[in-house]
Formats: structure tokens, C-alpha cells, sequence
């Protein structure tokens, strides 16, 4: 179709499923990959297919693991009574650079969202609350978007009467920001929400 | 606010064009697929952003081109402005100001004011409540940016709950009931600020209409439903929630508002004749301007687009002297004829011919 062999074409078409990458950019790796060694290009496809067959999901957690439990829910330095339930795998990665959170998680897989046909049971909710027998606090770090907010409060009331702590993220302005910057929805919420000296 | 002169470039039929406007009246003359309307589709999308004829904006480019550029030389007082607006095809719409990249479309709501009236307008007074709504709706998104966030806050939360009403099954209310608390709190913000602006819009509304004819009564009818909060929302919700999950969807809120156009105390809707019609909006438009432009410091461009399709001579001649009195007035029509004779000498308008040799603008 454009003078290309055929197997070039196809390592195109496949790269450029990739999010983020165009047209473009999948040729220009393709070329890279042209020009790479046999060895290094039989090491990513090993690599690659190691990825498919080894990764799966935390049997507890919904996390990414290698093996029944992720990395985090084996780790028995970490706190077990309490829980930070996030809406995706991408979301622990974030906590987890933050360096300060010492629990575990619980990946929800989503947010409650009826016009993209999310109802709370495609949602991994009913063995987020089998968990909550020893927990004594459950962080909600869903989004602060009106689908995370309403996520967060359907949560809240499926544990109403667990005797353990519910706290949700605080919302307001980001640091190093002034407060002229701020949008006004921002600024009310961190007023609203504003701490004791 | 006042328009100095618009450049188009591949904005439907035209290819590269500059068009200088004076203040007072300006009138684009033309016959029927010239490209009247266009201009004034432009000047529409300068200020609001968006086309009044088109939702995508793929439809605005010329024929055989892949991108529109739309500028504006606005002045208010010693002031002058650049705008611009740029789109192409599989990329985003670009605003600037001088030169200076807006983050958001709605940056520009309320820098430029407009008020266009075009033949449709007419049903207004005689189509659904919904349009009406559109009418306010547009007002207070440029007026007030609160409340077009919350406005689009709410219709995303009506969706979500209305999409939940239609999935929920059995009994199980749980998963529509969970919109509640943010659609109440939402709901009852926008009826706030609805009924404010209502109250304000009316009476510079019936002093437009008392300006037009004195001797018959007009107004406009909003009946706000009162709940003192959010909960009181709420409640109301609760008492509905059969209703709901009957019908499938939420027959609470802001958005089944009813508004009436009521002549001499009867709705024009069924009872008022079409010249009735014709000059309640006339009215409308002329407070939609007073109202901008006290909100906003800063006097609307009045658009008519066809105006002798809306009005007799005499009533056209009366509209152009009062609006372009107070505002810059740009007219589109296929002749001038209807305005009678010597309408040119007392108005002294900067007229516009069409078509500019050879091209022809099919809409």
C-alpha cells in the first residue's frame, strides 16, 4: 500500500494501537526495531509474552501481581487495618511514589457511571467490604469528579454501621500555586474544608 | 463593544475577505445565498464560540480546505481588541486575544457580547418551554459563569441519574438514589440563581415592551419552584422517586422549568397573533441587550439577521432607530425596499454588497 513490505506494515499497524502513538511514531519504531540486533528484539517479545503470561490481577486487592497476592498485600511489614481504595492500578502507582502511605489498597476498576453502563456491580465493591472485618480505617481516594464523589458515597453507605473510619482525600490548593491561580471552585472547596491552627 | 472589521479566511464561502463595519447601523444587502448570514455566523462565533447554524465546526470550512480563520478588530471606547479564532480539521478550536492563547472557550463568554435575532427566533413565543430555557440558559452563561458551570455540572448529574433510572431493575433504587444528595444540591443552585436573574430580566423586560406598546400588559411568567435548600430538594425527590422510576426518568429539577410569555394575561403561545409574537421578541432581544450590557459594563452588537422577514417597514424603521441609538447594528436583507424610502439618508448605514465578485455562498 505504500512500498512497504508486508511484515513491516504489520509491526505499523500493531504499534500504532499503542495510546499515544500515531502513525508516525510507530513507523519510526519500527525502523529502530529494523535496526536492532536479533537478540534485543527476541528478548522484548519474550519480555512481552512474559507480561501476558505471568501478570494477573491480586486475588485481594485487584492490583497487578506476579502470583496470587500483588507485592503490597504479600508485604506483611505493611498496615493492615487500614485500607486506601482507588479507582484504578495507575492510582497506587501515584500513592505509592508518595512514599508516605504505609496500608494497603483495594482497586475499585472504575467509577459508578450509568451512561457508560458502570453500575456498582461491575465495580469490585462487595469484596472491597468483605475486607473491612480488621480494618479500623478506610481512605476513599476515588476521583474528585462528580462519578469519584458519588463512587465514594455509594461506598460510605454500603459500610454504614462498620465500626471503623471512613476519610475521604481533602481537595484543595495544589502547593506552590498562588491563590490568585486558583480557580473558584478549587478556592471553595479547600474554604470549606479549611483546618484548625 | 464595537465591531471595527472582520477577516475571514476558507470560513464557508469565503476565501480571504475583510469586511470593515462603522458603528450606528451597518447593513449587509444581498440576495438569497450570498452570504449574508455567514458574516453574521461568524460574528456569532467570535463572541459565544460557537456557530449558531452548526454544532461541528468541519462544516464551517470551505469546500476543499482543512482549516477557518475568523479575526475581529473590536474597540470599546479607546480600547481595541484583537480576536481571533482558529480551527482545523482533527485539532482543537484556538481563541485568542492580542495574540494570547485562551485556556477554555468559556474565557471568552462575556468579553464580546452579541444579541442575535434571526427569523427562528420566532418560536420562541410559540414553540416548547425547552427553548425557552435555552434562551435564559444562554443569557446567564455569559453573564455568570457560576452558573454555567453549575448548569453543566447538573445536566451531566441528570444524565448519569436518568441513565441509572433506566438501568435500575428489580426494586433497587440504591443505584439512582446515590445521585440524589449532588442533583439536589445542584438543582437548588441553579433555581437560585434562575429566580435572581428572573426577577431582574422582568422588569427590564416589561420597560422594552412598555417602549413597543404601552397599552396592552407583557411579561414573562417563571414560577420558580420555591424549596428553602438542598434537602427540601431532596425531599421532594423522595416523593417523586415512584414517578421516576415509572416514566424512567427525573421529573425534579431545573430542567422541567416552565416559562410563559403572557400577553394582556393570556399565553401568547396559544393566544397571541403573529405580529403579537413578532414584536414580544422584538422586546426580549432589545432586554437581552439592556441586560448584557448592564451585567457586563460593556454594550452588546445587535445582529438581525433578515429583518424584513421579521418586521413590516414601519416597525423595522422604529427597531433600527431605537437599537442603533444605543448599539452598533449590523442588518442583513435582500433589499432595502421595505424600509422604505429615505431609510438610507436618516440612518446613513455602511453598506455591504453581495456577492463579492464571483462567489456564491450556498449555507
Amino acid at each position: 500500500m505504500n512500498g512497504l513490505p508486508p511484515s513491516l506494515n504489520r509491526i505499523v499497524t500493531e504499534l500504532s494501537r499503542f495510546p499515544g502513538i500515531g502513525k508516525k511514531t510507530a513507523q519510526r519504531l519500527a525502523f529502530h526495531l529494523l535496526d536492532t540486533s536479533r537478540e534485543s528484539v527476541e528478548e522484548l517479545a519474550e519480555a512481552l509474552l512474559s507480561l501476558k503470561a505471568n501478570v494477573r490481577e491480586c486475588r485481594r486487592c485487584h492490583h497487578i501481581a506476579e502470583g496470587e497476592l500483588c507485592a503490597i498485600c504479600s508485604d506483611t511489614r505493611r498496615d493492615s487495618a487500614t485500607i486506601c481504595v482507588v479507582e484504578r492500578v495507575l492510582d497506587v502507582l501515584i500513592f505509592e511514589r508518595m512514599g508516605e502511605y504505609k496500608g494497603l489498597y483495594h482497586v475499585l476498576g472504575g467509577v459508578i457511571s450509568p451512561l457508560d453502563g458502570i453500575t456498582p456491580d461491575d465495580l469490585h465493591i462487595s469484596d472491597l467490604i468483605e475486607r473491612l472485618a480488621d480494618v479500623k480505617e478506610m481512605i476513599i481516594a476515588t476521583h474528585p469528579s462528580m462519578e469519584g464523589d458519588t463512587t465514594a458515597l455509594f461506598i460510605a453507605q454500603q459500610v454504614q454501621g462498620l465500626p471503623l473510619k471512613i476519610t475521604r482525600l481533602a481537595r484543595g490548593i495544589p502547593m506552590g500555586t498562588n491563590l490568585e491561580f486558583t480557580n473558584e471552585a478549587t478556592l471553595a472547596s479547600a474554604f470549606t474544608a479549611r483546618v484548625d491552627l | 463593544m464595537q465591531l471595527e472589521e472582520l477577516y475571514l479566511s476558507n470560513f464557508r464561502c469565503y476565501h480571504d475577505r475583510r469586511f470593515p463595519f462603522s458603528e450606528g447601523v451597518n447593513i449587509i444587502i444581498g440576495p438569497n445565498g450570498a452570504g449574508k448570514t455567514t458574516i453574521l455566523e461568524a460574528i456569532h462565533l467570535l463572541s459565544l464560540t460557537r456557530s449558531f447554524r452548526t454544532h461541528d465546526d468541519r462544516h464551517l470550512i470551505e469546500r476543499g480546505n482543512t482549516s477557518y480563520i475568523i479575526r475581529g478588530q473590536l474597540s470599546d471606547q479607546d480600547n481595541k481588541i484583537l480576536v481571533q479564532n482558529t480551527f482545523m480539521i482533527g485539532g482543537r478550536k484556538q481563541i485568542s486575544i492580542d495574540g494570547i492563547a485562551l485556556s477554555s472557550k468559556k474565557e471568552m463568554l462575556g468579553r464580546f457580547p452579541v444579541v442575535i435575532m434571526v427569523p427562528e427566533d420566532l418560536e420562541l413565543a410559540r414553540g416548547p418551554d425547552s427553548l425557552r430555557r435555552a434562551f435564559i440558559d444562554r443569557v446567564l452563561a455569559v453573564t455568570d459563569k457560576k452558573y454555567l458551570n453549575e448548569l453543566l455540572k447538573y445536566r451531566r448529574l441528570l444524565k448519569q441519574r436518568n441513565a441509572a433510572l433506566r438501568q435500575v431493575t428489580a426494586r433497587d433504587y440504591s443505584a439512582v438514589n446515590i445521585w440524589d444528595a449532588a442533583f439536589a444540591d445542584s438543582a437548588h443552585a441553579i433555581w437560585r440563581i434562575r429566580a435572581a436573574f428572573f426577577g431582574e430580566y422582568c422588569s427590564i423586560f416589561s420597560s422594552a415592551w412598555s417602549q413597543q406598546r404601552p397599552e396592552i400588559s407583557a411579561s414573562i411568567d417563571y414560577i420558580p419552584v420555591e424549596y428553602e435548600n438542598a434537602s427540601a430538594v431532596r425531599e421532594a425527590m423522595e416523593r417523586s422517586v415512584e414517578t421516576d422510576l415509572q416514566t424512567r426518568r427525573t421529573n425534579i429539577g431545573p430542567h422541567r422549568d416552565k416559562i410563559g410569555f403572557i400577553l394582556d394575561g393570556n399565553n401568547l403561545r396559544f393566544y397571541g397573533s403573529l405580529g403579537e409574537q413578532k414584536l414580544f421578541i422584538i422586546a426580549l432581544k432589545i432586554a437581552e441587550a439592556r441586560y448584557l450590557e448592564t451585567i457586563l459594563g460593556t454594550a452588546p452588537v445587535m445582529l438581525l439577521d433578515d429583518l424584513p422577514a421579521t418586521l413590516d417597514a414601519e416597525r423595522s424603521r422604529r427597531v433600527i432607530e431605537e437599537l442603533s441609538d444605543a448599539y452598533q447594528t449590523i442588518i442583513s436583507a435582500t433589499t432595502t425596499d421595505s424600509f422604505g424610502r429615505g431609510w438610507e439618508t436618516a440612518f446613513k448605514p455602511n453598506r455591504i454588497s453581495l456577492p463579492v465578485e464571483g462567489e456564491a455562498c450556498p449555507a
